[in-house]
């Protein structure tokens, strides 16, 4: 009698143990289902790409927007063109690991686009970090539509094969709005 | 005193491992030192003490390119690393690092951009005020065969031909791979041709010189007296040009106005026209004006009458 009742608590016990997470579970489940259909698209879903986060301070930043030629650009402009440099930048990275170029026309155009699809070449090298970017404005067109800066001393660590170097870098940099969207036009590296 | 010399040797040994140094000789690399894009390029590794039959590897990193070689080294400690044309394509400073055992060394080669064979004009404005109170940014991108920008020290100019015929030469200011410049309205409205000439290079584009805002109206009508038979209709027409006495761009609206409504048209070649059935409900003199802006025509006069019109 008495192993009867430990048994029939035995397989209480085991049922709730089995219940209990099972329950937490679905409620998890439709919780996800119902949030899944009350938000809109995700962003970098749209443009297959990353997600349209501003670059921290640290990444990328603008330094002497004073002195320069031409219009000053608004501090909203500003962040727009060093989010869409620092994006092209994590863009080249992305190929170089996946080997997949498709998006990269999004962020790289005219000849900057031909010159950095010659560096995706995944049994050579590719780009680890790219961090310090700060970014001195040459000129911004009376029509918001192109910009020219340097990028002064920013850091690279690439890698090619078994080895991984790092190399301080500067950019001459023209950047042009296409259909609303800045992209690298033309770019000069330099390794010191 | 042994001992001592020991101990010296050892705490020198320590100090020189723990501040880097190194007992290994940095190679020769020899090679030159500036070259233009497209070009090839041969270099000569030494290493110092080292043996026929060892390896060296030669990275180089052009532009967004990456060359990796790996040599071995011959007779003398020496490597030969050759990269044939149209390689290192990209110009700026490019990093040459040879790596040997656990060291590491590094060199730049200096890699100019070719002539430019390609070059790119475009402007922030198509269209400008005319009489030297507009201006629009002129913006040139000059690449050469692989798509480097020119050199900073290039000159590049801008030959204007304005509408009265007379001619301006500019020149860009030129930095980092992109050229700009002001180029300011000079005359009458009418076309503004630019061209770009750079050796055997050409590049041009069309501007236009817009006129200012309406500056004086003047209103005709016609006829100026019908009969009150509702059998006519009447014509108003506007001039409307700027300050320097020249028509206005074509589509200027202009109202025209009466005692009791109002109609619009747009200007073509600075006139602007509007047809509408005189009036018909009693004889007498009715006013018409136009206004275009903050500019207004003249009143113009219109006869109704019962009788008979007359044409002086």
């Amino acid at each position: 009698m008495t192993s009867k009742s430990q048994s029939k608590f035995l397989l209480f016990i085991v049922g709730m143990l089995v219940a209990i997470p099972l329950s937490v579970l679905t409620v998890r489940l439709v919780a996800q289902f119902i949030t899944y259909f009350q938000q809109g698209a995700d962003p970098a879903s749209i443009f297959r790409a990353h997600k349209l986060i501003v670059p921290d301070f640290e990444d990328i930043h603008w330094s002497d927007v004073a002195h320069h030629s031409g219009k000053t650009p608004t501090p909203a402009v500003q962040a727009e063109i060093a989010a869409n440099y620092w994006t092209a930048w994590e863009a080249f990275s992305r190929a170089q690991q996946t080997g997949d170029t498709s998006d990269m026309a999004t962020y790289w155009s005219g000849t900057a686009y031909q010159q950095v699809l010659q560096g995706i070449d995944k049994q050579q090298s590719f780009l680890r970090t790219h961090t310090g970017h700060i970014l001195r404005l040459r000129f911004f067109s009376d029509d918001d539509s192109v910009v020219a800066f340097q990028d002064a001393a920013f850091t690279l660590v690439l890698s090619a094969g078994d080895m991984s170097f790092q190399l301080t870098t500067s950019a001459d940099v023209v950047m042009t709005l296409d259909q609303g969207f800045w992209r690298v036009r033309s770019i000069m590296l330099a390794y010191h | 005193m042994k001992q001592l010399w020991f101990a010296a040797i050892c705490i020198g040994y320590m100090i020189g491992t723990t501040l880097g140094f190194s007992n290994v000789e940095p190679p020769n690399i020899d090679g030159a030192h500036i070259i233009t894009a497209g070009d090839a390029w041969s270099v000569n590794i030494r290493i110092p003490n080292g043996t026929a039959g060892e390896q060296v590897v030669g990275v180089l990193q052009n532009g967004f390119k990456t060359i990796i070689a790996h040599l071995t080294l011959g007779t003398g400690g020496v490597a030969n690393w050759q990269i044939p044309l149209g390689e290192i394509t990209q110009s700026g400073e490019t990093a040459l690092i040879i790596y040997y055992g656990k060291e590491e060394y590094r060199q730049s080669l200096q890699v100019q951009p070719g002539v430019p064979t390609v070059v790119e004009l475009f402007t922030s404005a198509n269209s400008m005020p005319a009489y030297g109170e507009g201006s629009a940014t002129i913006m040139v991108l000059p690449r050469d065969n692989w798509g480097n920008a020119a050199d900073n020290t290039s000159e590049f100019q801008l030959d204007s031909l304005y509408p009265g015929g007379q001619h301006n030469s500019n020149t860009f200011t030129y930095k980092g791979g992109l050229g700009w410049m002001t180029l300011h309205s000079q005359g009458n409205p009418g076309r503004v041709r630019a061209a770009l000439e750079y050796g055997s290079l050409s590049a041009s584009l069309e501007l236009t010189q817009t006129p200012g805002e309406p500056q004086f109206a003047s209103l005709r009508l016609s006829p100026d007296c019908v009969f009150n038979d509702g059998r006519d209709r009447i014509s108003l027409v506007a001039t409307i040009t700027d300050s320097h006495g020249n028509p206005v761009t074509d589509g200027t609206l202009v109202t025209f106005s009466w005692r009791h409504g109002h109609g619009s048209a747009s200007t073509v070649d600075g006139q602007a026209t509007l047809r509408l059935p005189a009036p018909t409900s009693h004889t007498g003199q009715f006013s018409y004006r136009a206004t275009s802006g903050e500019t207004h025509s003249n009143t113009v006069f219109l006869k109704i009458t019962e009788e008979t019109c007359s044409y002086d």
